[in-house]
């Protein structure tokens, strides 16, 4: 389990309004970077906002953007995680089992059996090594959990899974400032 | 256009509908033309109105793939499946609702699909790494550490600087690649890594925990653009600069910085940023000055520079005078005679050719000889103290130099030298003492007090182990060089053209000569090593320390550097020196008053147990001991009762030589040393810890072939015609055909060796040790207390389960009966034929 290979992809609006840079990092068990990739800032046009309305973001996320990426990557990711419950749907375009991952519902924490209703799953650490998270997997890919649980499990003490998303914004900003095409 | 189609226009809000001119067929119209026909104003109207209006519903784009038009700015054409549909006479539609598709598709009754298109994005990256990180595990160490309440050294198990089991993050970017492409993926390979922790202590970053202390040097150089960083010689002035580098690039606030430093701490900064920040690519600005240019001007997170180098690569600009320098560039008086200009020459226009905007003189800047970069991130100058005189080149090309955070590193007080500290401090900040009476001590030192931080080792005595060791590997000077290969090339040479008759010692005599070589260059006395040690003993000396240099070699490295360290006034406790001598010299040394004798030169063997040297808290071993038993003896002399200060002990290593083959090998023999090496000889023991191969191996040579062929002739032979080599090694092949494989060999000192060997059964392992034990005569008698010795050694290790002594004598009754009780076998005069006949097969 230790040999395993995460991926880590969102979707970030840069500082121009409604321009988006997809990004996917792929790190080893220790959150250490092996791989990383993005894409040139895709902005959308009046027209295009018009017309895909609350689709739009979902479309660069998955169609554009994100299924590009994960299959140009070199390392392949044993399993991806995404930040955002509409990137979820990448998973019906690949193979890689995706999981939804974000911080614990506080208010949800006392009582980690409302988790299980809800479809999430809750990974707390028992000494509070790092934040809870919770976690979930695309409805119709249910074996997706089986396949993956263990390994997620393995790592989840060797780093905050939720933290490899805040070095990728950082990145994208940085990128954004080197280089416009990225902004 | 067709009536149906202005009609089709017409339908939208927009009146410039009206105005787009009728399209013919084979024609189209652009916006060009629309505000060519409409004022202004109303463009910008009908631009809001375009968009404002647009009154789309959700399921408008009912399915992206069911909706064709054209990308970007406006619509050009329309994509009928595969095919353009060209000229169709309008440069833009105007939709509003699904009507309008539906009057499109009407009025062009061979669409069939349409698809909103966006362009597909560009995608770059970076491959940082394919392989996964290897997990280390490293055992903890064993040191003597001194309890005062017993008043005896008892063995503590400490852990080591390495951690057990942990991940390590790779060294992203090596010597050999320097010259490779670097770009924006390389600027934010840092602020990908994991994070460094709340404080500095995230395990997977960093190789070894900071120290209680060093976090609130970090944060006080971050939070300083300008600071001078004064801890103690020892405490991790570096890597607390490191640190900082780390966060500041992580964070993406710097991507540029540059470290100029003493020529002796180059490697060693160099080793250190490879170490605790393998993700940054640090560039050595070496060599002659084409070379520095182009290194100058390859990609890099971090350039290190000696001080000679960058008072060399900014000549020039150093001589303009009157030169400011600020945040926004290089101000100066134009040097045309006839005009004396002001000219501002910001960074972005270094390194182009630039307009006097006073006479229109053209030229570049910085002058073409000059190569070094002008503008930096970070700036950090270790051993500032260097640059003490304003009026020295070296001091102005430190000047010459903005970085938007200038730290300064030095373990030397200066605060009793008002000049220097006034000199320091403007060169970090130009205008720290503006306005003010710089003689004036108590106003200079409320001035820079804020940006000043300085820790001594006695104030953080606990948070430190009592001793503090490391390795430092450093590149030979050019000569060293230069002698170093010629030498290992004609001793390979020598060895090879020997073929059979080389042997150990022929090799531990060539070891020798490069370890020499290593130490100095005996003609031009030029040194690498000499230069590190001057570099710490000049900064622990001014904090009032000493130190003790140890050396194998007293004659051909410790009396030549003698002379060379004068000002240190070495004391040399050698063999030579007669008991009295050696009483007087100890005494003298440990005197408090005695400020004069700063350091110490021993040989091992003459500065063994016995002597006291507690005055010294630095250690300095200037060659390689393979034993490390033999280092800690060494740094026993001052680490012992009576020290009341860290002890710090350095290794000083030769980068790229014989020392760094031997020293990898030895390196993953660490566990050897406990059961092998039991002996403090100064001799060395290479033999007992690395296998023929491998000593052959160091210069790519190969195993010496058999000197005696375990074959039916030899086997029926007088041993006594076999010299002790050949003796040994009969014996070693007849316990290989056995099944044994041996594992090394140690010179018993009774005119015998000992061979540890294993043999796999399906019972187990057998673990057994075979003393090989070759005498003149066939009636010569082996006596109990070879026998006794060998069995205090099988009972020293609970791994071995049996002993045997293989002799071509006999062994006495004595010797006999302390076999038979001590899971000793006796192999000797005529049960060694028989031994022979049992067990060797064709």
């Amino acid at each position: 389990m230790s040999k395993l290979k995460i991926g880590f992809y969102s979707l970030y609006e840069t500082e121009i309004q409604d321009s988006y840079v997809g990004t996917i990092l792929i790190t080893d068990s220790y959150g250490i970077p092996l791989e990383f990739k993005c894409t040139h800032s895709v902005k959308a046009t009046g027209i295009q906002k018009a017309l895909y309305g609350e689709r739009l973001k979902p479309y660069i996320g998955i169609e554009l953007c994100g299924v590009p990426l994960i299959k140009s990557i070199a390392n392949s990711p044993d399993f991806i995680f995404v930040d955002a419950e509409y990137l979820l749907s990448i998973r019906t375009k690949i193979t890689t089992p995706v999981i939804l991952i974000g911080k614990a519902d506080k208010e949800k924490l006392e009582t980690p059996e409302e988790y299980n209703k809800d479809g999430k799953i809750l990974i707390a650490h028992e000494y509070n090594t790092f934040e809870p998270v919770e976690i979930q997997y695309h409805p119709e890919f249910e074996k997706d959990n089986k396949n993956t649980f263990e390994g997620v499990f393995s790592i989840c003490t060797n780093f905050d899974l939720t933290e490899p998303f805040a070095r990728m914004k950082k990145s994208v900003e940085i990128l954004g400032k080197s280089d416009n095409k990225f902004k | 256009m067709s009536s149906n189609k202005l009609s089709f226009f017409q339908r939208t809000k927009l009146n410039v509908a009206k105005s787009v001119a009728p399209v013919k067929e084979k024609s189209s119209s652009s916006l060009n033309q629309i505000d060519f026909y409409l004022p202004p104003p109303s463009y910008r109207s009908i631009k809001e109105i375009f968009f404002a209006d647009a009154n789309i519903s959700q399921n408008y784009c009912y399915s992206p793939d069911s909706i064709s038009i054209s990308n970007l700015p406006l619509l050009e054409e329309v994509i009928i499946g595969e095919n353009k549909l060209l000229n169709i006479g309008f440069d833009s539609i105007i939709i509003h609702d699904l009507d309008d598709i539906q009057e499109l598709i009407n009025l062009y009754p061979a669409i069939e699909n349409f698809v909103v298109k966006f362009r597909k994005p560009f995608m770059r990256g970076k491959i940082y790494s394919r392989e996964q990180p290897k997990e280390i595990v490293r055992k903890p160490r064993k040191i003597k550490e001194i309890n005062p309440e017993q008043e005896k050294e008892e063995e503590v198990l400490i852990e080591s600087e390495e951690d057990f089991d942990k991940p390590v993050i790779k060294q992203q970017y090596k010597d050999k690649n320097k010259f490779d492409t670097f770009d924006v993926f390389d600027l934010i390979f840092p602020a990908l890594q994991p994070p460094l922790g709340k404080n500095f202590d995230n395990p997977i970053v960093f190789p070894r925990p900071l120290l209680a202390f060093q976090p609130e040097g970090i944060e006080f150089l971050l939070d300083n653009p300008a600071a001078l960083l004064g801890d103690e010689m020892g405490l991790g002035k570096t890597i607390q600069a490191i640190v900082a580098l780390k966060v500041l690039f992580s964070t993406g606030k710097i991507t540029t910085c540059c470290v100029v430093c003493p020529k002796a701490l180059l490697t060693n900064w160099y080793n250190e940023l490879c170490r605790w920040a393998p993700e940054l690519k640090a560039l050595r600005l070496e060599g002659g000055p084409e070379y520095r240019r182009v290194l100058w001007s390859a990609g890099a997170h971090i350039y290190l520079c000696v001080y000679e180098s960058l008072q060399k690569d900014l000549e020039k600009t150093i001589e303009i005078k009157n030169l400011k320098v600020d945040k926004d560039g290089h101000h100066f008086k134009c040097l045309v005679e006839e005009c004396k200009g002001e000219i501002d020459i910001p960074f972005s226009r270094h390194y182009t050719e630039v307009e006097c905007p006073h006479c229109l003189n053209r030229f570049f800047y910085p002058y073409k000889d000059d190569r070094a970069r002008t503008h930096f991130d970070v700036l950090i100058l270790d051993e500032i103290q260097k640059t003490k005189n304003p009026k020295t080149k070296m001091t102005k090309a430190t000047r010459v130099v903005y970085a938007d955070y200038k730290w300064a590193l030095s373990g030397t007080p200066m605060e009793n030298k008002l000049k220097d500290l006034v000199t320091v401090c403007e060169t970090l900040e130009a205008e720290m003492f503006i306005d003010m009476n710089k003689t004036n001590a108590q106003e200079v030192i409320a001035r820079y007090k804020s940006k000043f931080i300085r820790r001594k080792k006695d104030d953080v005595l606990k948070d430190l182990a009592p001793i503090q060791s490391k390795y430092e590997w450093l590149e030979l000077s050019k000569s060293q060089r230069k002698k170093y290969d010629d030498a290992e090339a004609e001793g390979t040479d020598d060895l090879e053209n020997q073929g059979e008759k080389v042997t150990v010692t022929h090799i531990f005599a060539l070891i020798t000569k490069l370890k020499l070589l290593c130490n100095l260059d005996p003609e031009t006395l030029e040194s690498s090593k000499l230069d590190y040690l001057k570099e710490k003993l000049e900064e622990l000396t001014s904090q009032g320390d000493k130190a003790l240099v140890f050396s194998q070699f007293p004659k051909k490295t410790i009396e030549p550097l003698l002379p060379l360290l004068k000002e240190f006034s070495p004391l040399y406790y050698h063999g030579g020196l007669n008991l009295g001598q050696r009483e007087t010299l100890v005494r003298k040394f440990q005197d408090p008053a005695n400020v004069e004798n700063k350091i110490m030169f021993l040989s091992l063997k003459a500065g063994n147990s016995g002597i006291t040297l507690t005055r010294a808290n630095y250690v300095f071993h200037f060659d390689m001991w393979w034993n490390p038993s033999i280092s800690s003896q060494a740094a026993a002399r001052a680490h012992r009762i009576g020290q009341n200060k860290i002890v710090f002990e350095t290794m000083l290593l030769a980068e790229d030589t014989i020392e760094r083959r031997i020293f990898d090998i030895l390196e993953t023999k660490k566990s050897l040393f406990n059961v092998v090496v039991d002996d403090l000889s100064e001799e060395i023991n290479l033999d007992k810890l690395m296998s023929e191969e491998e000593i052959f191996g160091l210069f790519g040579l190969k195993k010496r072939r058999n000197v005696v062929a375990l074959t039916d002739e030899n086997i029926k032979k007088d041993f006594h015609t076999f010299d002790e080599t050949e003796f040994e090694k009969f014996v070693s092949d007849l316990f290989t055909q056995m099944g044994y494989h041996l594992n090394h060999h140690k010179k018993s000192y009774d005119g015998g060796v000992y061979m540890y060997a294993k043999r796999i059964r399906p019972s187990g392992i057998d673990e057994v040790i075979i003393q090989s034990m070759r005498v003149e005569q066939s009636n010569m008698i082996v006596k109990e207390d070879v026998v006794v010795k060998l069995g205090t050694l099988l009972y020293s290790n609970k791994k071995i389960a049996k002993a045997l002594i293989v002799t071509n004598g006999i062994f006495d009754a004595e010797a006999t009966i302390f076999a038979e009780k001590n899971k000793i076998e006796l192999i000797g005069g005529t049960q060694l034929q028989e031994f022979i006949q049992k067990n060797y097969s064709k």
